[in-house]
């Protein structure tokens, strides 16, 4: 509603605020409007289109704006630094699997020493559906007390198999559907940039597995590629107890916006033979970041290996040490190579574009073996390459986006909604 | 597409037959000093700040759409015929114009002094990130009282403080700010109770929560700063752009108000980065029989490099907090391009911030939120609110840090000398991008100006050039040592004169343009030719 005066004019003798140039002849148009009418017509319609494109989008805004008003902590506009509990989107994409979708909440400073839980749930992409439940505490109650847990069900209807060994072989796919429960205590010593945690693990998994379910990938289904009957496990399902002896070494100045330091971590496991599978377990992954310049132009450094062994027949195919994916040799789909030894190298130099984002280069190489002196074989290492974003604060990663070449082109992204300070060993 | 082409090629051709370049001419008439925009209006909207959509649209929506809208560059609308801007609710000639003493400007708006124990505390802040509440002193008088974040005792009350007097003298409408220092016996707790219009309820386990979080002195007292609640009621911050529909006095859109525009000199000279609509406040006031907006800047707190050590960004003041453009040119420079912020210290004291003085560039600096006024401005903008800037000496500098009370004078020194480095960057950046002749009179038929560049001492004189209009010098004048420089007799009749000041061999500044008539009294003044 235009507003109305309610009174003559007080000032009679003072001009009104846009009358104050005292121009008789006020400038006409001018060379720069001339010149720029004709762009302006040009860009006329697309300027229409994203006006009411984003109409919607600055009226929802408009109503979520006054619907969630943001607060300086858990008690709303008295202080800024005690924000405990969040829920966000939980957002993924791995080529030739497509996009995850899901929710993930967290409770931080459960007991007031900074433990943190999560609970995460998904479908899509890489799962049909899952579901994550997590705990993680480096001084559990203000004592040495490292303790994490590990709770998840998932079902993933289309895993990529593609033979054992790192020769060329048929692509198939399968469906798993797996339990792990994990649980870890040990003592942390230390403090932030010195930090060791010494413990033990127990791994619960059960997993068994199937033909690939309709509708995803064009690959065709296992059993019409594989004889499955030979592959250990796959008919019968796995299910194992894992006891581990876990050693990590954190000097890393920040967690997630690293300048320098090492993050290392190895372990020693037995899988005892409850039912069919007994097995040795052994793994090792040592991150190095080294400062190039000012801290924000980073070489990070990775080496890794994994080792399964047991005997003949002991080693479930879906606990052979794998490659392939986002974490290891990117550039190569996920668990492209597979066998009982796996070895991997990677560079990623990392520069600043943001605050909060980085870009990043990287060459990823490895190689999986039936034993760890194969593993020299230099020839036969894989190599990929890459592009990509890691936006992250100073302990928290947020998102990642890789775009790497190997054996195809292969794209990921990730949202990481709560992986910040407690960095999950995958088991 | 051809279609297209030919039809804009046509309509080109259209403007230019229809819209010719015409020269401006001025009325015979005084240059206007105060607008009549305080006509009684019926009680105008609340406007929300909808902190979302903002976001969205600085950092996409809108920036997109008005990026695609190709603004040409336009005089600012509310200056007079000498291109200075008149006395209305938005802003007071003060120190451009007129001699303001110290004591004048350290006192500032203030009306009645700091809150006097004991205070009532009635609501918990609204807004921003800091602590604070809201509270009632002895003389019944509420304040808003804010503290300094943890570990930075002084950081932002003192540069809330100091930058609201420097504003003030600039000759913007402000609150009366002050550091104050209480204990918490002089804090009592008004019966609790929940939200209500004036805001949300604070208990006393909530005050003494937050108490136990801030900084306080080597005392053992609370230092804070307070910000006055203004007279009338408050009613959200002014837009960005456009004019608001229920105020029938706001006939200026924002973005080409001269001294919102001009406040990016001033927003970079202070490193007030922290300029978004929030910080602006519009207040419907009673004064004088007659109800109308007067229009407010307000908290200062996060000016001085303050934005950039509580958010512990070093990028303050160099790169919008998310800027498109050097976001996109870092990427492809893969870290082999340094920027400017990467050398950016932090100051010796804890209770100074980054503000930068080498790597301060008032071209190059940017606000933290892109602000749309900055967008819009010209040469002339610059020029007006760097000749304020020049105004301030360094006592009256030294005077105003003195109002942050900053425990240890060597942070105040360094304070006082980094503002008067970044001062003299300013001069230079925006006095001598253009020709800085001012205060014209005419005198014996013969034309006088000031120099400012030689006034402020950025520049050591020169000549000023008359020239036609092909550009052909048909006379020079010298510029005296203090600045002054006098023409050649005029002719009658309306005149206008194209003047450019030389400081030599290929320094020689864009052409202005001084109406004149019958060689007897300036009529307007082109700061940057059409």
């Amino acid at each position: 509603m235009a507003g109305a005066l309610l009174s003559a004019p007080a000032y009679a003798s003072d001009p009104l605020p846009d009358q104050a140039h005292g121009l008789e002849t006020p400038p006409g148009t001018t060379t720069e409007d001339v010149a720029l009418f004709v762009p302006r017509v040009l860009v006329m319609a697309p300027r229409l289109a994203l006006t009411l494109v984003f109409f919607p989008l600055e009226q929802g805004l408009r109503v979520f704006s006054r619907r969630v008003r943001p607060t300086n902590g858990a008690t709303p506009d008295v202080d800024d630094d005690v924000r405990t509990v969040a829920v966000l989107p939980h957002l993924s994409y791995v080529s030739g699997f497509g996009p995850t979708l899901g929710v993930a909440g967290r409770y931080q400073n459960l007991g007031g020493n900074d433990e943190e839980a999560a609970l995460t749930a998904g479908v899509g992409g890489v799962y049909a559906q899952f579901a994550d439940v997590a705990f993680h505490a480096d001084r559990t109650a203000g004592s040495r007390l490292w303790l994490e847990s590990r709770t998840r069900y998932e079902i993933k209807p289309q895993q990529i198999f593609q033979g054992i060994g790192d020769g060329a072989a048929p692509e198939s796919r399968f469906r798993e559907e797996r339990l792990l429960a994990v649980g870890r205590a040990g003592v942390t010593v230390g403090e932030k940039g010195r930090l060791v945690r010494i413990g033990g693990s127990l791994v619960f998994e059960r997993s068994s597995f199937g033909p690939k379910d309709d509708g995803y990938s064009n690959a065709p289904s296992i059993e019409a590629a594989y004889d499955t009957h030979g592959l250990v496990g796959f008919d019968r399902g796995v299910r194992t107890v894992e006891a581990q002896a876990n050693l990590q070494v954190d000097t890393r100045d920040e967690v997630a916006a690293t300048s320098r330091g090492i993050s290392a971590a190895a372990f020693i496991g037995v899988v005892p033979v409850l039912q069919s599978h007994g097995y040795a377990h052994v793994g090792a992954d040592v991150t190095g970041t080294i400062d190039l310049y000012k801290g924000n132009r980073v070489l990070v450094l990775r080496g890794a290996f994994e080792g399964v062994h047991g005997p003949q027949g002991d080693v479930p195919f879906s606990r052979l040490a794998r490659l392939g994916g986002p974490d290891s040799l990117r550039g190569y789909r996920i668990d492209r190579y597979r066998d009982r030894d796996s070895a991997l190298l990677s560079a990623e130099y990392r520069y600043p574009i943001h605050d909060i984002v980085a870009g990043a280069l990287f060459v990823d190489a490895g190689h999986v073996a039936p034993d760890p002196a194969s593993l020299t074989a230099l020839d036969r290492w894989r190599a990929g390459a890459g592009i990509g974003l890691r936006i992250r604060t100073k302990d928290a990663f947020l998102a990642s986006l890789d775009l790497a070449y190997g054996d195809g082109v292969q794209l990921f992204f990730t949202v990481f909604p709560f992986e910040s300070r407690a960095q999950w060993n995958k088991p | 597409m051809r279609r297209l082409a030919s039809f804009a090629a046509l309509a080109a051709v259209a403007a230019l037959s229809t819209g010719c370049v015409t020269a401006p001419r001025f009325k015979d008439q005084p240059a206007v000093w105060r607008v009549d925009d305080t006509r009684d209006i019926r009680p105008v909207e609340n406007r929300e700040f909808l902190v979302y959509q903002y976001a969205a649209d600085i950092v996409a929506l809108r920036r997109t759409t008005r990026a695609l809208e190709l603004h040409a560059t336009r005089r600012a609308r509310n200056v007079n015929a000498l291109d200075e801007v008149p006395d209305s609710s938005w802003f007071t000639n003060r120190i451009g114009v007129r001699t303001v003493s110290i004591d004048e400007a350290v006192r500032g708006p203030d009306t009645g002094g700091p809150p006097r124990a004991p205070l009532v505390v009635t609501h918990a802040k609204v807004g921003g990130t800091n602590p604070g509440f809201v509270a009632k002193d002895a003389t019944g008088r509420s304040f808003v009282v804010k503290f300094d974040p943890v570990g930075s005792l002084e950081l932002q009350t003192a540069a809330s403080v100091i930058v609201n007097r420097f504003f003030w003298a600039m000759g913007f409408n402000v609150p009366s700010d002050h550091v104050f220092s209480f204990r918490r016996s002089d804090l009592s707790i008004k019966a609790a109770h929940g939200n209500d219009k004036d805001g949300p309820g604070i208990t006393a386990q909530a005050l003494d929560a937050m108490l136990a979080k801030v900084p306080r002195s080597p005392d053992g007292s609370y230092r804070a700063s307070s910000s006055e609640y203004l007279k009338g009621t408050p009613r959200g911050g002014f837009a960005a752009e456009g004019v608001r529909d229920d105020d029938p006095n706001d006939r200026v859109p924002h973005e080409h108000r001269r001294e919102l525009r001009g406040l990016r000199v001033f927003a970079a000279w202070l490193d007030h980065t922290d300029m978004k609509e929030d910080n602006g406040l519009d207040i419907y006031v009673h004064e004088d029989g007659r109800h109308f907006l007067r229009h407010f800047l307000i908290d200062f707190g996060e000016t001085l490099g303050g934005h950039a050590a509580e958010k512990g960004r070093m990028t303050d003041g160099f790169e919008y907090a998310w800027d498109n453009e050097k976001q996109l040119e870092a990427t492809f420079a893969l870290g082999l391009w340094k920027r400017p912020w990467e050398d950016r210290k932090r100051s010796p004291w804890p209770s100074i911030g980054p503000v930068t003085t080498t790597e301060f560039d008032p071209r190059t600096w940017r606000e933290a939120y892109p602000y749309w006024p900055f967008f819009e401005r010209d040469a002339a903008d610059e020029y007006w609110a760097a000749k304020i800037v020049m105004r301030f000496d360094r006592a009256m500098v030294e005077a105003l840090v003195a109002t942050g009370r900053l425990g240890d004078p060597r942070a105040a020194a360094y304070l006082v000398d980094a503002i008067m480095v970044r001062r003299q960057k300013i001069g230079m950046a925006y006095v001598e991008a253009v020709t800085p002749l001012d205060e014209f009179d005419v005198k014996d038929g013969r034309l006088r100006a000031t120099d400012l560049g030689t006034r402020f001492g950025l520049a050591h004189g020169g000549i000023v050039e008359r020239i036609d209009e092909r550009d052909r010098v048909v006379e020079t004048a010298v510029i005296q040592a203090d600045g002054r420089v006098c023409l050649a007799p005029l002719e009658s009749g309306y005149r206008v004169l194209r003047l450019r000041v030389n400081r030599g061999t290929a320094d020689v500044r864009p052409p202005m343009q001084v109406h004149v008539k019958d060689a007897s009294r300036v009529l307007g003044v082109i700061r940057i030719e059409p």
